[in-house]
């Protein structure tokens, strides 16, 4: 039981107060960190069957090893998320084994197919990049001490991811041809994807416990614009075209496509002509999970119960 | 500088200089060397005795690579915020007129970062007057150990929460 009160806590960690422990969380907070966690947790779990995926594109034997030890680093990370978790009383093998596909808590990016090495490396440069903007925010200003000690080395080996991704799509857009179409085509796709990843807008948000609590510092929309300050100029000065611009007038980032809009997972094509949609259309979309999602989720755990059969069989 | 403001200045820099991915490498540095510095506070860094240990090193360097081993001080590790001479992974540089050669391992043989390294190498060096053409040699032996670590080096990694 807490020695505060909601209000307590609140005004506590505004003062720069930092938790060290579960048993001086409050029932809200603990709720909203389980939630941060989780979807920290399951997004890195879930990038690692994707990513697997498109690895067996790799052009050599070397990037082969780059693309999987990203694997690892993810695969590592959401051990970190998931042990924090468990020191918080919930039981990691039911959350990874006990759940069904559709209850994973990963962006609807992850439920995706990436299908070539410039899905893969574009990934890298955008969605590992939606990750970084989000755990370093994180980083900066949670007020959870385990977890701020825990994203220093996470926050380092993303690093890498980055810049691996960074780096391919520079050599896939400087080679022309259709290695560029190809990447030009993944960033088609994949850029309104990650826009959608950070959620509702401010005006649309009710509260945010992640923001009361100080489980974060940002607002969806800043978070949004800390990407987009780094992915737009990356793909301009890629010849990469993407659907937002810098606007001067407004002093920020802003789209170019209706926000948010349909997609058909099937094409990966979002619908830039048929105008804007309701949230309630998007929540339902991420609700219902893309394409990958059950193959996904199966694969990082189809052996967990026949192999426990067999060993169990041969004690 | 509020986060506002600094997405204004890349904005702003982006438009005047087609922003690449230099740019973007050093803000990527700087984030990780705040993680990394406040958590060598904690570690209790000595950083006296560590300023005192390079300046040692500087003062013993060949005259006529001095400068390149001091090029290569800037280039960092693709994941932690310490160099790869810190890491020791730089065994030898040599130079003949304007053409240099480095012998430089990797932490690992299966190291995922190796192509980047060996880019980043020959891209400092080049910025480097009287330097036209660089050669980096991968060498293998004598392996890498973490012996081959300066004392910077491991108060980075312990920093970073990796014990050696």
């Amino acid at each position: 039981m807490s020695r505060f009160t909601e209000d307590e806590i609140k005004q506590k960690v505004r003062d720069g107060y930092i938790l060290e422990s579960p048993d001086e969380m409050t029932e809200g907070y603990r709720k909203s960190l389980i939630v941060q966690l989780q979807v920290q947790a399951d997004t890195e779990l879930m990038s690692a069957p994707a990513y697997w995926m498109a690895a067996q594109d790799a052009p050599s034997t070397n990037t082969q090893v780059s693309a999987v030890a990203i694997i690892q680093d993810e695969l590592a990370h959401a051990n970190i998320a998931y042990r924090i978790l468990e020191d918080m009383g919930l039981d990691k093998e039911q959350l990874i084994y006990g759940r069904e596909p559709h209850e994973f808590k990963h962006p609807y990016g992850f439920d995706q197919p990436l299908e070539s090495w410039a899905e893969l490396v574009t990934a890298n440069g955008f969605f590992d990049r939606a990750g970084i903007t989000l755990l370093s925010d994180v980083y900066r200003n949670t007020s959870y001490g385990p977890l701020k000690r825990a994203l220093v080395k996470v926050d380092l080996e993303e690093t890498f991811h980055l810049r691996h991704g960074e780096v391919w799509m520079k050599r896939l857009a400087q080679a022309g041809g259709t290695a560029k179409e190809k990447l030009q085509r993944a960033v088609d796709w994949m850029f309104p994807m990650t826009v959608e990843w950070f959620g509702l807008p401010d005006d649309m948000k009710r509260h945010s416990g992640q923001l009361e609590y100080r489980l974060k510092g940002l607002t969806n929309d800043q978070l949004r614009q800390v990407w987009m300050s780094a992915t737009v100029p990356l793909c301009e000065s890629l010849g990469l075209e993407v659907p937002a611009h810098w606007s001067d007038e407004e002093q920020k980032y802003v789209l170019d496509f209706p926000f948010p809009c349909e997609y058909d997972a099937e094409a990966k094509h979002w619908d830039f002509t048929s105008g804007q949609i309701s949230w309630d259309r998007v929540f339902e979309r991420w609700k219902q999970r893309g394409p990958m999602n059950e193959r996904y989720v199966e694969s990082v755990r189809r052996s967990h119960a026949p192999l426990g059969r067999m060993m169990a069989q041969a004690a | 500088m509020t986060q506002s403001e600094a997405i204004r200045s890349v904005a702003a820099a982006s438009r005047r200089t087609r922003h690449d991915l230099v740019a973007l490498r050093t803000a990527e540095a700087a984030r990780r060397a705040e993680a990394v510095s406040e958590a060598r506070a904690r570690a209790g860094v000595d950083e006296a005795a560590l300023r005192r240990a390079r300046e040692a090193w500087v003062a013993s360097l060949p005259h006529d690579t001095a400068a390149l081993w001091l090029a290569l001080c800037d280039v960092s590790d693709p994941e932690l915020p310490i160099s790869l001479v810190d890491l020791g992974l730089i065994y030898d540089i040599r130079r003949v007129d304007t053409h240099v050669d480095v012998d430089c391992t990797f932490t690992a043989s299966a190291c995922p970062c190796m192509a980047f390294i060996k880019e980043d190498i020959r891209d400092r060096l080049l910025e480097e007057p009287n330097v036209s053409s660089v050669q980096v040699h991968e060498v293998w032996d004598p392996p890498w150990t973490v012996e081959r670590m300066t004392e910077e080096g491991r108060a980075v990694l312990r920093g970073a929460g990796v014990t050696v």
